[in-house]
């Protein structure tokens, strides 16, 4: 059997429907795969304009406040920066820290910073301990400045409440608007119960999220 | 070797009445593959064309090293409309080619309608491979306008189809009137 069994070279009707089913076949998929839509995306570096940066509070005085911007966490192999705050809570007393951390932005447009209580990528709980331990007798605010906030008893100028860990609980109430090429604080205060176990520690982990929509 | 020939045809070649194996079918071939061609040309062209008008990017590649096609930088809504629009030009060309086989009246070789209502059919094929193939990033058409596409090459294959039907009937009643006239011949006799 072939296309062309006689010898003038004509189709024969095997010849004919063989050719037939070939272009049904080919011209369709032709004509499909004629056009293709390939999307790239080019991964460029630079330099982050939104930051966290150390306040007076980590700076000007030694053994309250600290405040380490070269800590990492590796997720899929990748290095994040994990900024990291040790926050010295004393026993009975209520700590106010007005000038812990800077956040800039310098990214050209207005961002609006909310925070996460979460777990880290490398499986560091949001909160430590989960239940109980120090956070049965220590409370902790985390305050951003912001001109549309609320006077907060002890800290100079105006606050938006952003996260808040109450008898273990945590709550990120608020959100804060910082214009583009400005700055806002972010203040603490701890509350610490005088029947605290001196020498407990807690951590707490979350992101802060700038969206720029 | 019996030669049949169509009363209808202006090509020795074709033989449009029966299909047996005595009847050359080169005309039905070349046709079907004309009219295929055809469409994909407009395709490629129009392709072309769009993509001037949606200023997008556009590249000539192999896949695979073989299979030649265009690749464009663009995003998937456009991506999508010069694949729907290109296509709608496509069943456009379709339907011209077989309303103007069917309007020459003297030019009617069966087979030829037969060649070209397949042009009808590449386009559908297009159309359907276009909606089952997924690529990344969107829809490969616009589901609003594909109506078309179907609307228009259908309307070519059903006008190819009305005359190859019409046709097929007056040969069947003819031959019925010939039988009849033959057996009346018999009975007289």
């Amino acid at each position: 059997m072939s296309i062309r069994l006689r010898a003038n070279g004509s189709f024969t009707k095997v010849g004919a429907i063989a050719t037939i089913l070939l272009i049904l076949f080919a011209i369709p998929v032709a004509a499909d795969v004629a056009v293709q839509n390939f999307m790239a995306a080019e991964v460029v570096t630079v330099d982050a304009c939104f930051t966290k940066t150390p306040g007076a509070d980590a700076t000007s005085v030694t053994g309250f406040f600290s405040f380490d911007d070269t800590t990492t966490v590796t997720d899929d192999g990748v290095d994040l920066l994990q900024e990291t705050s040790t926050i010295r809570a004393f026993a009975g007393d209520r700590l106010l820290y007005s000038e812990a951390v800077d956040f800039n932005n310098a990214c050209g447009n207005d961002l609006t910073l909310t925070f996460l209580s979460t777990d880290d990528p490398a499986g560091g709980l949001a909160l430590e301990p989960a239940t109980g331990g120090i956070w049965d007798d220590v409370n902790v605010s985390f305050y951003l400045a912001d001109p549309a906030g609320v006077v907060v008893p002890g800290l100079p100028g105006t606050w938006v409440e952003m996260m808040n860990v109450s008898g273990g609980v945590v709550t990120t109430p608020g959100s804060v608007v910082i214009a583009d090429g400005t700055t806002s604080t972010m203040a603490v205060v701890v509350d610490t119960d005088d029947a605290v176990t001196i020498g407990a520690t807690g951590t707490l982990r979350w992101i802060a999220a700038a969206d720029h929509g | 070797m019996t030669a049949i020939s169509s009363n209808t045809s202006e090509s020795p070649r074709s033989t449009p009445s029966k299909f047996q194996d005595e009847i050359n079918y080169d005309e039905l071939v070349i046709s079907a593959a004309k009219a295929a061609l055809l469409v994909l040309g407009v395709k490629v062209l129009s392709v072309l064309v769009l993509a001037q008008f949606f200023e997008a990017p556009i590249r000539f590649e192999l896949w695979r090293g073989i299979l030649p096609h265009f690749a464009f930088s663009t995003t998937p809504e456009t991506f999508a409309s010069i694949v729907t629009w290109s296509t709608i030009a496509m069943a456009s060309a379709a339907l011209v080619l077989a309303a103007a086989t069917v309007a020459r009246t003297t030019d009617r070789d069966r087979q030829r309608l037969w060649g070209r209502l397949i042009a009808g059919v590449v386009v559908l094929e297009t159309l359907a491979l276009q909606v089952f193939r997924q690529p990344q990033g969107g829809p490969s058409v616009q589901w609003q306008w594909s109506w078309l596409v179907v609307v228009t090459g259908v309307a070519g294959i059903i006008l190819l189809a009305v005359p190859l039907w019409t046709e097929r009937n007056e040969t069947i009643r003819s031959a019925q009137i010939k039988a009849d006239a033959e057996a009346n011949t018999g009975e007289q006799s």
